[in-house]
C-alpha cells in the first residue's frame, strides 16, 4: 500500500475521531445559547427522562398514559440556562379538566410552579359566553357581556364574589369589616409537621409570631428553618435559622414587625418533616392555615378543624392514625397509610374531626381552628371543583391559552424561569399534574403523552466572554 | 488487498484507540457529555474485535 494512501487514511480516521470530540464538547458548551431536546417515548432519552412513578404510568407504543397523578420527569441540562419553553403534545379524555405542567421550585417545601396546559372548564365556557381578548393574550370570558375591554372591567370590578380566575393574578384589596386586634395571646398547640403555610391579618398592631419547634432528626440532613412574610406586594421580611446539631432539639424563633399597614398577609414556615412546630403564639386572631397541613403526632388528639374546601383530602403514613374522620355529615374513611382518600364537601365552611393525630389534611381552601378565624382572601380558582352557576361566578379572567389541536392530540407550551427553579447535579424535576385521576381508582378516559419537547435558551458564549472580559 | 486491509484495520485500531481515550478523557471531565449522545460500549465492543483481527 503506497505510503501516501496510508497517511490520508491514518488523517482522515484522526481527524474524525477529533471532530467527533469536537462535537461533542460543542453540544455541551451550547454557544448560541439555545437548544431543543425532543423525547418521544420511542426510545430512552439522556436529557428528558422517562415518567415516574412506575405504577402511575403505563408505557405503551409511541406515547406514556399516565394512571395516577402526579407524574415526574427530570430534563437534564448540558450547562446553565435561563429559561425552559416545554411543549407537551398529550390526550385527555378523562372527567377531570385541568392539566398543569410544574417545576420544582423548592426542595424543601415541595412546591411546584405550575403552568396550565388544559382547562377544559375555561375552554367550554369561551365556546358559549362572550370572550373579550386582552392586548397581553388574557382573557375575559362573560355571563353577559357588561365589558367591551379588559381594562374597563380592572377598572371597574364587579363585587368579587362574581369573579373567578385562572393563571392569572388580580390585585385586589381585602379587608375585614368587623375586625378589631385583641390584646391577649392566642397559643395554638398544633404540632404541625414539616412546611406550611397561612394568612394571618392586622389593623393598627404589630405583627408578630412566635414559633417553639422540634427537631426530630430523623435522618441526618440539615434541617433549618426558614420564615417568610408576604404582603399582597410581596415578600417583606425573611428570616433562616439554621440547624445547629449541638443546641436542643428544642428551639423557638420569632418575628414582630411594626407599622405595617392594614390587610392580610402571608406567613410561610419552610422546613423539612424533621421539624415539628409545637405551639404557634400570636395576638392576631386570624390564622388561616393554606391548602396542606400535617397534623403531627404529640399535643392534642381529637380536635376539630374548619374548612371552605370544596375538595378534601386526608392522608396518614401511620397505621395507628387509621380510622373515620368527621367532614360535615360525612366521613372520609382512612383505610390504608400513604394512600389519600378525598370528599367533595357539600357546603362550605365545613368542620372537620380528628378523632386521632399525624393526618395531612389538604384542600382547595384554607383551614383553621375556629370558624370565625377562617380568612381566605383569594378569589375563586377555575377547576373542576367549582360550580360555576351554583357559584354564580359571572366573570372569567385568564391569561390561559386553549391547547392547539393536531388531530386527535393537543399541544400546549408553559414557560418557566430556571433561574428560580431547583436544580440537582445539572437536572430539573418537573411534574404532571391532573387532579382527581387517582391510579388506585377506575377512572374513564385516559391521559396520554405523545410527546415532550423542551426549548432552553440563556447567554450565548459571546455574551459570556463580552461579560467576562467587560466590554 | 490482503496486506492493505491489514493496514487500514491496523490504522483504525490505533484511531479508535484514541477516541476511546479523548471520549473516556471528555467523560471524565463533564459527565454525561459523551454518552448523552453515543454509548461508548459499542465503541469498547468494536475495538478489541479490531485488534484481534489485526493480530491474526
Amino acid at each position: 500500500m503506497p505510503k501516501r494512501v496510508l497517511i490520508i487514511i491514518r488523517i482522515f480516521l484522526w481527524l474524525a475521531a477529533v471532530m467527533a470530540a469536537g462535537w461533542f464538547m460543542y453540544m455541551k458548551i451550547v454557544p448560541s445559547g439555545k437548544i431543543s431536546y425532543t423525547y418521544n417515548f420511542d426510545q430512552p432519552g439522556y436529557f428528558i427522562g422517562k415518567l415516574t412513578p412506575a405504577d402511575r404510568v403505563v408505557a405503551a407504543r409511541g406515547e406514556t398514559q399516565i394512571k395516577g397523578d402526579p407524574a415526574y420527569f427530570s430534563l437534564a441540562v448540558p450547562r446553565r440556562f435561563e429559561k425552559a419553553r416545554v411543549t407537551v403534545k398529550f390526550k385527555n379524555t378523562t372527567d377531570f379538566p385541568v392539566l398543569e405542567l410544574g417545576i420544582l421550585n423548592d426542595k424543601v417545601a415541595w412546591s411546584y410552579d405550575l403552568k396550565p396546559l388544559q382547562n377544559k372548564v375555561v375552554d367550554q365556557l369561551a365556546l358559549v359566553w362572550p370572550v373579550v381578548n386582552g392586548a397581553d393574550g388574557s382573557r375575559l370570558i362573560q355571563r353577559d357581556k357588561k365589558y367591551d375591554t379588559i381594562e374597563k372591567f380592572l377598572s371597574n370590578l364587579p363585587p368579587y364574589q362574581e369573579i373567578g380566575l385562572y393563571d392569572y393574578k388580580l390585585d385586589h384589596e381585602f379587608l375585614l369589616d368587623k375586625y378589631a386586634p385583641t390584646p391577649e395571646i392566642k397559643i395554638y398547640n398544633c404540632n404541625f409537621r414539616g412546611a406550611y403555610q397561612f394568612y394571618t391579618y392586622i389593623k393598627n398592631e404589630d405583627l408578630n409570631y412566635s414559633f417553639d419547634f422540634n427537631d426530630l432528626n430523623l435522618n441526618a440532613d440539615n434541617d433549618p428553618v426558614d420564615i417568610k412574610v408576604y404582603s399582597a406586594a410581596g415578600l417583606i421580611y425573611t428570616r433562616h435559622v439554621a440547624d445547629d446539631a449541638a443546641a436542643d432539639s428544642e428551639r423557638q424563633t420569632s418575628f414582630k414587625i411594626p407599622n405595617l399597614p392594614e390587610g392580610v398577609y402571608r406567613v410561610s414556615f419552610v422546613a423539612n418533616d424533621d421539624i415539628v412546630s409545637k405551639t404557634i403564639s400570636s395576638q392576631q386572631s386570624q390564622f388561616s392555615l393554606i391548602n396542606k397541613v400535617w397534623l403531627g403526632e404529640g399535643g392534642e388528639t381529637a380536635r376539630v378543624l374548619y374548612s371552605n374546601s370544596r375538595l378534601l383530602s386526608a392522608q396518614t403514613i401511620n397505621p395507628a392514625s387509621l380510622g373515620k374522620i368527621e367532614v360535615g355529615q360525612e366521613i372520609i374513611d382512612l383505610k390504608e397509610t400513604y394512600r389519600q382518600f378525598s370528599l367533595k364537601t357539600a357546603s362550605q365552611p365545613v368542620a372537620i374531626k380528628l378523632a386521632k393525630p399525624d393526618i395531612i389534611l389538604s384542600g382547595d381552601g384554607v383551614f383553621a381552628f375556629s370558624e370565625q378565624s377562617l380568612l381566605d382572601p383569594r378569589l375563586k380558582n377555575i377547576d373542576g371543583n367549582l360550580d360555576i352557576n351554583q357559584e354564580q361566578i359571572n366573570y372569567i379572567l385568564t391569561a390561559y391559552q386553549s391547547p392547539a389541536v393536531d388531530g386527535e392530540w393537543y399541544e400546549a407550551t408553559a414557560d418557566f424561569d430556571l433561574t428560580k427553579a431547583y436544580q440537582e447535579k445539572s437536572k430539573y424535576q418537573f411534574l404532571i399534574s391532573l387532579p382527581g385521576l387517582k391510579a388506585e381508582e377506575a377512572n374513564a378516559g385516559m391521559l396520554a403523552i405523545k410527546e415532550i419537547k423542551v426549548d432552553l435558551s440563556g447567554t450565548s458564549l459571546i455574551k459570556k466572554l463580552k461579560k467576562y472580559f467587560g466590554r | 488487498m490482503k496486506l492493505f486491509i491489514h493496514n487500514f484495520l491496523q490504522e483504525l485500531f490505533y484511531a479508535l484507540t484514541g477516541a476511546i481515550l479523548i471520549f473516556t478523557f471528555l467523560e471524565i471531565i463533564s459527565p454525561g457529555m459523551v454518552l448523552a449522545y453515543f454509548n461508548l460500549n459499542y465503541l469498547l465492543l468494536f475495538w478489541p474485535i479490531i485488534g484481534i483481527i489485526v493480530v491474526l
